[in-house]
Order: structure tokens, then sequence, then C-alpha cells
């Protein structure tokens, strides 16, 4: 477990080690694994990419879990109805967790979501609201409760940090980004530190590549937009923060080889190779995600552990992602090749 | 005072004891498995069942090395059982050790290969019988070994008193 | 023609003055409407290209857009955007194009159009929001142009009117009454004329 938090990138040839078995988790990685055969496959997928009109598109999924009310196809009933599918996919996952601080762990996305607009709503004097993400460990009312009051202490440890590096950072300069950065950096560093307390390898290594994941888009984000902001990379990833900073400088050609004895050598170098052809960052993002996928499947050798079913949480929670993309793509006639390109061929 | 007979008793206890332990582990590994694949795909309960069973085996050969022991001892014949010497004991220990050890582990593996077999299958059917069996029968392999072991050491090593 | 009119000399004086009025308004009142014409012209012809460039940049953002939104969660999204730090300020001021006071929009940005932080978003929203960036200015160039256009639309449209009522009833009638008046006048002229011999031959006999 030390040398790993310590393991860069020369250390493992392209995923980092996952762990082993856990027979507490026996039941709950065959369960997931029988659901795995229904994910959507790779070729409905393309049908659906290829499909002439939205109704094509839809009726294409009216097979599965994803069968959409004939009558109301409408934007806000289809956004209700992938939420509801995402909330009942992430109740199956804390129902199959014998581990309460991993369910835990994964709750906190929403709690950080939450926590950024509850911050810029305070900081610019807006109402509150009510309208939080109530999957996150805290719940939306005692989410505006704590905001009205202004009683961070109710708040678990994390996010009474993470609220007050967060306004801390906003009122150096006065800049909402700050809030962002100080929120992600918070997160991160939870994510780790969470790891490292549960001593789960998988996790480690699963947030050390989101870290790097996040830092190479950024840099790209950064390249894009000809920002000079330096300091917003994460810690704590396989790769340096120097190695990135390094990158800002160096053309996008170049920046592939800069990433050459790094596991995302090959996703670096098509992603900087079509936002200069295209002027985007789809091939970027899709080429992060097939990475982050690749390294979930490797739980595959698992036979019993909280790994697969981790995996299985973070696929379905992207084949929603892409079943939403692929459905307003053609709901609003996206160009195919676009959408091809976010999909990968 | 002499102990033999408890020697012996000991070594039939161990056999069917550790056996036995070791194959409740291995079923209930693999029961776990094949319930998770089950609840989402209950058509499949026939290859599972093969794959769920398949490491309760050692527990029988655990049994069938105590029952030897027990037979050639005359539990179950007329006249009692004989008093028999340390060495004799001693012998019927080490007999049964084989099949003891053999059979907890290979079971308890046998569990795991059975549930990665399990899971496998949820994925291919096509090849549950093709590898996940076949695997998990190459385990038991050596539990028939130990057993083999057990056997020919009570059956012909041993000079058993007689009865009379 | 006039009604009541009096068929006086100084009448006919006063109208042959309104008469010469009218045709120089209406020979000035032409030329502007043909100058407006020109302008408007001018205008409609830059309109034209500007309207198709601003229409591609706004559906390419929206596209970008789209894909940006489906590709995040929803809360990320609703957080990214909550606040902006794009300050936008329009001022209005008033040029004047033959006599027409059309309006000159001032805007003045300030701030970065990227408001939220690099982890929970989409580089996707980066690009659409450089792009809606970009065609802001070309939007508010269209704005300005097709109220102008309008305006000047309008104020040709009155001057037409103006120049055709000059054209085609002002002058006429008045030219109708005066030669009412002129002939009103000859004939009591006659009148007159007829009368004196009249007298004349009573006086002789």
């Amino acid at each position: 477990m030390a040398e790993l938090a310590e393991q860069s990138v020369t250390d493992f040839f392209t995923y980092p080690p996952i762990g082993g078995d856990d027979w507490r988790y026996t039941f709950a990685t065959a369960y997931v694994r029988a659901l795995e055969t229904q994910l959507l496959s790779r070729a409905t997928l393309l049908d659906m990419a290829n499909a002439e009109n939205f109704e094509r598109a839809a009726d294409l999924l009216s097979a599965g879990e994803y069968a959409l009310p004939q009558a109301n196809r409408s934007v806000a009933e289809l956004e209700n109805f992938l939420r509801n599918k995402r909330s009942a996919v992430r109740k199956m996952f804390s129902s199959l967790m014998v581990d309460e601080p991993i369910v835990t762990l994964f709750r906190t996305r929403d709690d950080f979501a939450n926590m950024r607009l509850a911050i810029r709503r305070t900081v610019t004097e807006r109402p509150l609201g009510t309208d939080y993400s109530d999957d996150g460990n805290v719940s939306a009312e005692l989410f505006e409760e704590v905001f009205e009051q202004e009683n961070y202490s109710l708040f678990p440890d994390y996010m009474a940090e993470a609220v007050e590096r967060a306004v801390l950072a906003y009122y150096q300069n006065k800049d909402i980004r700050r809030i962002d950065y100080a929120i992600d950096s918070v997160q991160a560093e939870y994510n780790i530190r969470e790891a490292h307390r549960l001593e789960n390898i998988f996790l480690l290594g699963f947030f050390r590549i989101q870290i790097d994941l996040t830092n190479i888009r950024t840099m790209f984000r950064l390249k894009f937009t000809e920002s000079d902001r330096r300091d917003v990379f994460l810690q704590g990833g396989f790769v340096e923060p120097d190695r990135l900073k390094h990158g800002l400088d160096l053309d996008y050609d170049a920046v592939g080889q800069l990433f050459f004895a790094t596991p995302y050598h090959r996703l670096v170098e098509t992603g900087a190779a079509y936002l200069l052809s295209d002027k985007s960052f789809l091939r970027t993002e899709q080429q992060c995600e097939d990475f982050l996928i690749g390294f979930l499947k490797t739980t595959n050798q698992i036979t019993a552990g909280p790994q697969p079913v981790i995996a299985y949480l973070l696929m379905k929670e992207n084949e929603i992602r892409t079943v939403r993309l692929l459905l307003t793509a053609k709901r609003n006639s996206l160009d195919t090749k676009l959408i091809l390109d976010r999909l990968g061929e | 005072m002499d102990y033999g007979l408890t020697l012996a008793l000991v070594g039939a206890g161990l056999a069917a004891l550790m056996a036995g332990i070791g194959s409740a582990v291995g079923i209930g590994i693999a029961g776990r498995s094949a319930t998770g694949v089950l609840s989402e795909k209950p058509e499949r309960y026939g290859q599972m069942f093969i794959m769920v069973v398949l490491p309760g085996t050692q527990g029988f050969y655990g049994f069938l090395a105590a029952f030897l022991v027990m037979l050639n001892l005359n539990f179950f014949g007329a006249g009692g059982v004989p008093e028999i010497s340390v060495q004799l004991g001693w012998q019927v220990l080490a007999a049964c050790l084989p099949i003891a050890f053999a059979g907890m582990f290979s079971a308890i593996h046998q569990g795991k290969v059975c549930a990665g077999g399990i899971l496998m299958a949820a994925k291919r059917p096509e090849m549950a019988f093709k590898a996940g069996v076949v695997y998990a029968v190459m385990v038991e392999v050596y539990a028939v070994l130990g057993l083999l072991v057990t056997m020919f050491i009570l059956l012909k090593g041993l000079s058993w008193p007689t009865v009379g | 023609m006039l009604a009541n009119v009096n068929a006086t000399r100084m009448e006919l004086l006063q109208l042959r003055r309104r008469v010469t009025l009218a045709s120089r308004g209406h020979r000035l009142l032409s030329e502007k409407r043909d100058e407006i014409s020109r302008q408007l012209i001018k205008i409609a012809r830059d309109i034209q290209p500007l309207r198709k460039k601003v229409e591609k940049e706004l559906l390419e953002t929206f596209r970008r857009f789209m894909l940006a939104r489906a590709l995040m969660e929803p809360e990320d999204v609703k957080a990214a955007l909550e606040v902006p730090t794009k300050k936008f300020t329009l001022a209005v001021e008033f040029a004047s194009v033959m006599n027409v006071k059309v309006p000159h929009l001032l805007k003045e940005m300030a701030g970065e159009i990227i408001c939220y932080g690099f982890t929970a978003t989409s580089g996707e929203l980066d690009v659409a929001l450089l792009a809606l960036e970009r065609a802001f200015d070309d939007l508010i160039g269209l704005a300005e142009k097709e109220k102008q256009a309008r305006l000047l639309a309008t104020e040709l449209n009155m001057t037409r009117r103006r120049v055709n009522v000059l054209e085609h009833v002002v002058i006429p009638e008045l030219q109708g009454t005066i030669r009412f008046i002129y002939d009103k006048l000859a004939e009591a002229e006659r009148d007159n004329t007829t009368r004196l011999m009249k007298i004349a031959d009573i006086i002789r006999a």
C-alpha cells in the first residue's frame, strides 16, 4: 500500500494493480457479473448513432431497460428518466457493498457537486434555492439548513474543510472559478486519503488515474483557451504536475512525446491531433473515458471483491451518460460524425 | 493404558472433519456466486448446479476414509472393537492425513475455481462446461489422489487385527 | 380642386406661390427618398451575409453546448453555469443618417467567459462558450444593422408617401384651383367688358 502511493508512471505497464479477492463479495460480484451482460453492446450504441432520427434511435432501446414511454418523449422527460435510472443504479450499488465507507465515498461526489452550487449562490448573495441533488451523504434539506444558518459544523469534516477552503479561495480575488479549483483539490485529496484509510489498492489506483485524466484534460483546455493559469493541476496522480506544466509550453505535436513513458501516451497523442484538426475535445474525452473503462475492465480478473461492483457502478453511470448523449444528439439532429468521434470507432 | 485406538479414531475424525470443513467452505463460496448469477438469470440453474456441487465431493472422500477405518476396526460387526497397538494407531492416523489436508484445501480452492467458473458462465454460457467444470475437476484430481493414498494405506499397508 | 375658394386675384397669387413651394418640396423629398433607399440597400447588402454568419455561429455553439450538456451529470451542469463571470454592459447612442436617428450599440465586456473549474466539466463546454463569445460581436453588429434598416425603411415609406401626396394630390389640386380662379377671373373680365360695351351702345343711341 505504502509503495503504491509513491509509485510514479513508470512502475506499471498500462493499468495499476487492483488488489486481490475479498470473499465477502462473492454474491455481489456474481450479481454484477450477470448484470454486466445486460449492458448495452457497442453495436447497439453504434446503431443508435447511425439511426436516421430520434424515434429510430429510441426504438433501438425499446427492447431493454431504457425503453422510453411512447407518449412523452420530451427532453425534460428524458433527463428525468435517465436520472431515475442513475438513482436506481446507485441504490443497488449501496445495497451490494458490504463496506459502508466505500458507499459513502462514492456518495460524496454529489455532496461536492451540491457544494459547488451552494457556495456560488452564497458568495454572490443569490437565493439558496431547493434544487440540490439528494444522492449525497448530506440530504438536500440539511444542506439548505446548514447554508442558511452558516453553521458548517453540522457537515462531515471533509465538507467543512471544502467549504472553508472554497470560501477563502473566492475572497482572495473574488473569482468564482477559484471555488471550483478549491473544491476540486479538496475532493481529490479526500478521495486519495480515504482510499489509503480503507487500504483499498483498487480505489487508490482508480482515483489516481482519475486525477491524471482530469489533469491531462485540464492541460489541453488551458492550452486551447490560452489561459495562463498554471496552478490548477490536482496533486496525487501518477503523472507529476511538473510534466503537465511543461506540457503547457509545448506545441500540440510535441505533447505526445512528453507522455511517452506513461500509459497515457496514445491518449494524449490522439487527443492532441484531433484538437488540432477539429478544434474540439471530443476525442480527448473519448480516449480518457476508454482508458478509465479499460482499467475498470481489468476487474474481470477478480472472482469476488468490491472492485467489480465499483466498476459496474461506474460503467453503468457511463452508459447512462452515453445514452443521454446519443438521444440528445439525435433529437437535435447533430452530425453523425461528431457522435461517432465521441463514441470512438 | 494403550492409546492406539484413540490415535486411530483421531485419524478417522480428522479425515471426516477437515475434508468436511473444506467442502462446506467451498460450496459456500460457489453457492453464493451461483445465487448472485441466478438472481438475474434463473434459467442458468442447470449449469450452475454441477459447479456448486463439485466442492462437495471432498467431504464424501473424508467420510469414506473415516468409514474405512471404522469398518476395519469392526465398529459395525459382532464382537466389539479390538484393542490395537500404539504403532498401528499412529499408522492409521498417518494414513488419514492425506485426504484430510488434500480434501480441505482442494475443496476451498475448488470452491473458488467454481465461483470463477460460475461468473464466466454468466457471461459465456457456452464455455461453462468446457472451462468451468473441467478446471474445477482438475482441482478435484488432487483430492482424489489424496483419497487414493489414504485408501491404499488403509486397505493394503496395514495389518489390521482380526476379530475373533 | 380646393373647396370654398375666393376667386380673387389675391388668392390666385397666393396659390401660385404655394404651387412653387410644393414642387420645390417635391423635388427635395424625392431626392431624400433616393438617398435613403441608397443607404438602405447598402445596409441590407451587409445584413445578409452577417445574418448567415451569425446563424451559423449560433447553431455551432448550440450544438457544442448540447453535446457538453449531455456529457456532464445534470447537477454538474447546474453548478458550472449558475453564476457567470463575464460582465456585459450595453449602451446605446444615436447617430443621424438622413435626419433619421439610428441607434449605435456600444458594448463593454469584462472577465472571462469560462466560469467553472475543470474536474466536473467537459471541454466541449469551453469550446461552446468561446464560440458564443466570438458570436457576440457579430450578433450585436447584426442587431444594430437590423434596427437601422428598420428605422430607415419606415422613414423611406413616409417620405415616399409624402412625395406621392405632393405629386398626385397637392400639386394637381392647387393647379386645378388656379385654373378655376383664372377662369373665374377671365369670366368676370369678359362679363365686365360686355357690360361696358352694352352701356356704350346705350349712350351712343
